[in-house]
């Protein structure tokens, strides 16, 4: 067996090596002006990958082999856990994240990098230096204070495994996901760089990090639905969002990202909010490495302290000065990027984009606000506070209503100025769907306001995204019935325009299902015999006895229940609880949900606890309506997002006057 | 870059636009200004408590401390759960009316459950807690290495 501590030391090392000669050829391929070198620095970008690529290879061999001598891996795993979570449990510690998290930067760079020479020869090379910069300062960070690979004098015969609830299917996906989030925002923050660095705006440059920044938005969000999933179904609190610290600093680069994802249509289309935009990206990628030093360093409390370590510091000092760094070239650079085309009319597309912008920075300000001013207050005043959800709630759930209402209308007005008929026009079936919708629900007898208005926007958004692709598809039939010649696509229309207004149906579904959840969930827990039923609103959860199965280092301990809703039983369900060796303190449950149709309820069943003789138990039921609308408003959103980065061969849109300086290269 | 129309005195938003933008911050500053009064609570420990007597009654805090062993007591009809929260600053009855949190209960190895309990102080000495939360510990992970 050959020894993987040598062999990924030795590994690591050389992938240093070469990350400090891919910087110096960056660099000298920028002072030479020499594409030949820029070139050898994107060369050395994929060396570096490979090389990174057998290093997680044989980390992850160390896993499987349940090699307890190296220390991570004795600290993270052990021989009772399946094979699938062993290799997840990568990322289940500090220097395992980082080392994912180099890794993946490495293969994001490896193409990055090329495209960026074939974006602009000019700023290109500027990309590449800063993307080397980026790439070295997390590989040192690994190689001198992370390095997963140390050993263990005497090898224990069994490793500490990995803490139960992180035992989940969920583990394999989620945390990889938000780690190549936060990670992959570094590559359009290079190109902004970049950019500012030569000094030079070209289109296909701008293109290319929107491209790669709608790639990083894409895995950020999924990162987040599917911590809101993993939440939900396995922390077993019920819910799937508390803005607990470490969730806020996962959205902030989210809001920030969707913001610019917007203004950078209206840099495109017409040439409106350049700086702006860029500022953005530059924004974005300093909160995400914002939010690494968070989670890393642990400095807030939090539920999430899976890592701590004491490369918090290093983190700080890293953002501080990429925020220094990023002004000081944002302002120097102002007045070349800046756009002449004003926003001139509120009742426009662009101005959509402007008030969307508003919305997402105005949320991103107030979660960043109460994340951050407990901190200030301890430093300032000494003094402990906590900022809770009600903070959220009140500042946030009025952003997520009105960024609903813009969603509604905004995206159907058209560019530059829509005569007040016109918008009318465009706009009425959804308003007339809102008024309607919101009379009916009141009517028969709903009396919250705020759900109402949300389900009636909701509906108002679908009724505007399938008017629009009614027309899309009413002319796509046209042109094909005049057609003499052929292949014509069924559906005529800018297929990213398209595509966004899935994205946005999804978010309106969403949002509904946050709003719609938190106003109505109810809870209850109660101790009951076998045939007794815990019961709520329409519902009872009957249960029905208990069963247990024992493995080795893992006994469970299933309760069956029935649910019923109106006295009929709708479903069976097996909440569970999971005593680990090693953690009998903290059994994990394994909770049930039953989402019952066409009510859209979640029954949400979790075993508390029982007694010795399985006679009684203690069941805490919820009742969560509406929640489904998150995963399905969830897939709605991730199909649009596929609509809009579907590959296919695009006619490049001419220059728009008053954008491009440089003739677009092709 | 068009060096003619980088100096040009065009605004880049119309001025309605503008006001639109500064009527819209301003909203915002004013409900996270807000937010921030209504939903700020301040920690306390157990001493601190005791010391500001009748000055502490009906404030909303939390207090962070770890549930004194055996101390528990529901009573299974009225959902209301009663135990000591203690630090090192003394002892402290508290009352919880609700459904317990999970994982409320079980024991760390060589020390109680640390919890915080968020609701106010009542003139009978006891703290009545509209929220509990269980901590889990700073890390999670187990004491030591389970024996084969």
């Amino acid at each position: 067996m050959p020894d993987l501590v040598d062999a990924g030391r030795l590994g690591l090392g050389l992938a240093f090596g070469v990350a400090v000669l891919q910087l110096l050829l960056g660099l000298a391929g920028v002072v030479r002006r020499t594409p030949e070198l820029s070139r050898g620095a994107a060369n050395a970008a994929s060396v570096q990958a490979a090389l990174l690529t057998v290093v997680v290879a044989g980390l992850a061999a160390g896993f499987l082999a349940r090699d307890f001598s190296i220390q991570f891996v004795a600290d993270h795993s052990s021989s009772a856990m399946p094979t699938g979570l062993t290799i997840a449990a990568l990322w289940g510690g500090q220097e395992g994240s980082l080392l994912f998290w180099t890794w993946s930067m490495s293969l994001f760079a490896a193409f990055a990098t090329r495209r960026m020479l074939t974006a602009d020869g000019v700023v290109g090379p500027h990309g590449i230096v800063v993307l080397s910069g980026l790439q070295l300062f997390f590989l040192g960070v690994l190689v001198f204070t992370s390095s997963p690979f140390s050993r263990l004098v005497a090898a224990p015969a069994e490793g500490r495994g990995l803490n139960p609830l992180l035992w989940d299917s969920g583990m394999q996906i989620h945390p990889p996901m938000l780690l190549s989030g936060y990670m992959s925002f570094g590559i359009p923050f290079a190109f902004a760089a970049g950019l500012l660095l030569a000094g030079r705006v070209t289109q296909p440059w701008l293109r290319e990090m929107r491209n790669w920044m709608l790639l990083a938005w894409a895995i950020q969000s999924a990162g987040l639905l599917l911590g809101a999933w993993w939440a939900y179904r396995v922390l077993g609190w019920g819910g799937y969002w508390g803005w607990d610290p470490v969730e806020n600093v996962a959205l902030l680069p989210w809001l920030v990202a969707t913001a610019y994802l917007h203004s950078a249509l209206a840099q495109e289309r017409r040439g409106q909010l350049r700086a702006w935009a860029i500022g953005l990206v530059l924004v974005t990628y300093a909160l995400a490495i914002f939010g690494t030093f968070v989670v890393r360093s642990g400095i807030l409390s939090s539920v999430h302290n899976f890592a701590l370590s004491d490369v918090g510091p290093i983190f700080f000092v890293f953002v501080g000065a990429l925020l220094i760094l990023s002004a000081a070239l944002f302002i120097y650079r102002l007045p070349l990027i800046r756009s002449d085309e004003p926003i001139t009319d509120v009742a426009s597309k662009e101005a959509g984009f402007l008030i969307n912008n508003l919305l997402m920075l105005a949320i991103a300000a107030a979660t960043f606000w109460g994340t951050v001013f407990p901190m200030v207050t301890e430093i300032v005043q000494g003094a402990r506070i906590a900022v809770g959800p009600p903070f959220y709630t009140q500042v946030n759930v009025p952003l997520l209503v009105a960024t609903l209402g813009l969603l509604a209308i905004w995206p159907l007005l058209a560019w530059r100025r829509t005569s007040l008929r016109a918008a009318w026009r465009a706009t009425r079936w959804p308003i007339a769907t809102l008024v309607l919708v919101s009379v009916l629900l009141a009517v028969l007898g709903m009396r919250d306001g705020l759900p109402i208005i949300a389900i009636g926007l909701t509906a108002a958004v679908a009724v505007g995204v399938a008017l629009e692709y009614v027309r899309s598809l009413r002319a796509g039939l046209a042109r094909r019935r005049q057609a003499t010649t052929g292949p014509y696509p069924l559906m005529v229309g800018n297929r990213r325009r398209l595509g966004s207004y899935l994205v946005h149906l999804g978010v309106a579904i969403l949002a509904l299902g946050i709003i719609a959840s938190a106003a109505f969930s109810q809870e209850t827990a109660a101790t009951v015999e076998r045939g007794e039923a815990v019961s709520l609103g329409p519902y009872d959860v009957v249960f029905q006895g208990l069963r247990s199965s024992a493995q080795p280092g893992l006994n469970t301990v299933v309760a069956e229940v029935d649910v019923l809703r109106d006295g009929a039983v709708i479903d069976r369900l097996s909440p569970s609880r999971r005593i680990h060796a090693g953690w009998e303190n903290q059994p994990t449950a394994d909770v049930a949900v039953s989402t019952t149709l066409p009510h859209l309820d979640d029954v949400y069943v979790l075993l508390s606890s029982w007694d010795g003789s399985g006679a009684s138990a203690t069941i805490r039921l919820l009742v969560n309506p509406l929640v489904v609308l998150l995963w399905i408003g969830g897939i709605v959103y991730f199909v649009g997002v596929l609509v809009i980065a579907w590959p296919v061969e695009r006619r490049e849109t001419a220059a728009i006057a008053g954008v491009a300086s440089q003739p677009a290269a092709s | 870059m068009n060096a003619a129309t980088t100096t040009s005195p065009r605004p880049r938003l119309s001025g309605k636009l503008l006001l639109l933008a500064a009527a819209f911050s301003a909203a915002v500053g004013f409900l996270i200004w807000t937010g921030t009064q209504g939903a700020t609570v301040y920690y306390h420990t157990v001493g601190e408590v005791r010391d500001m007597g009748s000055d502490a009654y009906y404030r909303l805090i939390r207090v962070n401390g770890t549930v004194a062993d055996g101390s528990i007591q529901s009573s299974t009809d009225s959902n209301l759960i009663s135990f000591d929260l203690q630090d090192d600053s003394g002892r402290l009855p508290v009352e919880y009316r609700g459904t317990p949190p999970d994982l409320f209960g079980y024991s760390t190895q060589d020390r109680y459950q640390e919890v915080i309990v968020e609701g106010q102080l009542e003139p009978s000495g006891a703290f009545r807690a509209r929220s509990l939360i269980v901590k889990h510990g700073p890390e999670f992970e187990p004491r030591e290495i389970p024996s084969q």
